[in-house]
């Protein structure tokens, strides 16, 4: 059929809010073991340490990797940054009060300029980054998109 | 730095976390499986995912899982006992339920593979999922007795629920 995207019904609405709350789930069940890896897999050999926490050796091996690199949570946040947090809510681990209040008050990077005078791009900045992309993903609805981004505007005004 | 701690201890703490959160994204993936094919029904896929905090690649892979992701048996919480497993590891079923459910699932036994001069064995439902459930820490020794005990219990045969093996030949990559 060709009336795709267009066409959305109750039942498509349903499926789509499911799949992003698995999704969800899915990934912050991933940041979270990336970061406990490294620590539980060191001094152990690897597939029996992976077997007996029903993982996959490679998987744990690639998760522990990716959690070396991983962001610590940032302290007083539910994450190390704003996507994190909105992945975390729509998991169902904050509620959309919690979510607001730390995503107002985070410290947001402005957006800067590439480091070569030629370079003619942007590189984004917290608000951009995280927050426009988890409103993009569907883990912010444009609600709570619009609640942030006036208290936002409204504490900064505040020269909080 | 090296440790003390043996590679598998039931006790530790930090297995249990990891354990944990295993299991809950082993069940995100098989109910992801189940609800994409009709998510993405009459969509472009290239734009389906533009939407929700999947990328294409996950999804592709989550479709392409072999052997693919069965319906739930019906009256019980997933396609295998490992699934069932998974779920109450997760935290999505009482002890209770979990051990009701493996207590009343009807094993397949071991078979022999269809060419007489293989000398293998096609491993039944109980060595497929049970024993990999227990190895994987999904289940406690404990739990594994009380579902062996009820089985044998109900049904007077226990020839299909062997009391725990060390073999590691069992086990089986479920993650």
């Amino acid at each position: 059929m060709s009336a795709t995207t267009s066409s959305k019904g109750p039942a498509d609405d349903e499926l789509a809010k499911r799949l992003r709350h698995l999704a969800a789930v899915r990934a912050v069940a991933e940041i979270d073991m990336a970061r406990l890896l490294p620590d539980y897999l060191e001094g152990k050999v690897l597939i029996n340490a992976a077997f007996a926490v029903a993982l996959n050796p490679q998987d744990a091996q690639s998760l522990a990797t990716r959690g070396k690199r991983l962001a610590p949570v940032r302290e007083g946040f539910s994450g190390a940054d704003p996507y994190e947090i909105a992945l975390r809510y729509e998991a169902g681990q904050l509620s959309r009060e919690e979510l607001v209040e730390e995503l107002t008050r985070w410290e947001y990077t402005p957006d800067t300029l590439p480091p070569h005078p030629l370079d003619d791009a942007v590189i984004q900045g917290d608000w951009k980054e995280h927050v426009v992309r988890a409103f993009h993903d569907g883990l912010l609805d444009g609600e709570t998109y619009e609640t942030i981004r006036l208290a936002k505007n409204q504490a900064k005004g505040r020269g909080a | 730095m090296s440790t003390h701690t043996p590679a598998v201890d039931p006790e530790d703490e930090l297995a249990e976390r990891v354990r944990r959160l295993a299991a809950a994204r082993a069940v995100a993936e098989i109910d992801l499986a189940r609800v994409l094919p009709g998510y993405l029904e009459g969509k472009d896929p290239l734009l389906a995912f533009e939407e929700v905090p999947l990328p294409l690649p996950d999804a592709e892979a989550l479709l392409s899982k072999t052997p693919p992701v069965a319906a739930p048996r019906e009256g019980f919480s997933g396609a295998d006992p490992y699934e069932i497993a998974l779920r109450y590891a997760a935290g999505q079923l009482s002890r209770e339920r979990l051990v009701d459910e493996l207590s009343r699932w009807d094993y397949a036994p071991d078979r022999r593979p269809p060419h007489p001069l293989d000398d293998g064995v096609i491993l039944g439902d109980w060595k497929e999922y049970l024993v990999p459930a227990l190895d994987h820490g999904l289940i406690d020794d404990a739990t594994y007795e009380a579902i062996r005990a009820a089985r044998s219990g109900a049904s007077g045969d226990g020839g299909t629920a062997p009391e725990r093996q060390t073999d590691m030949s069992t086990k089986e990559d479920h993650a």
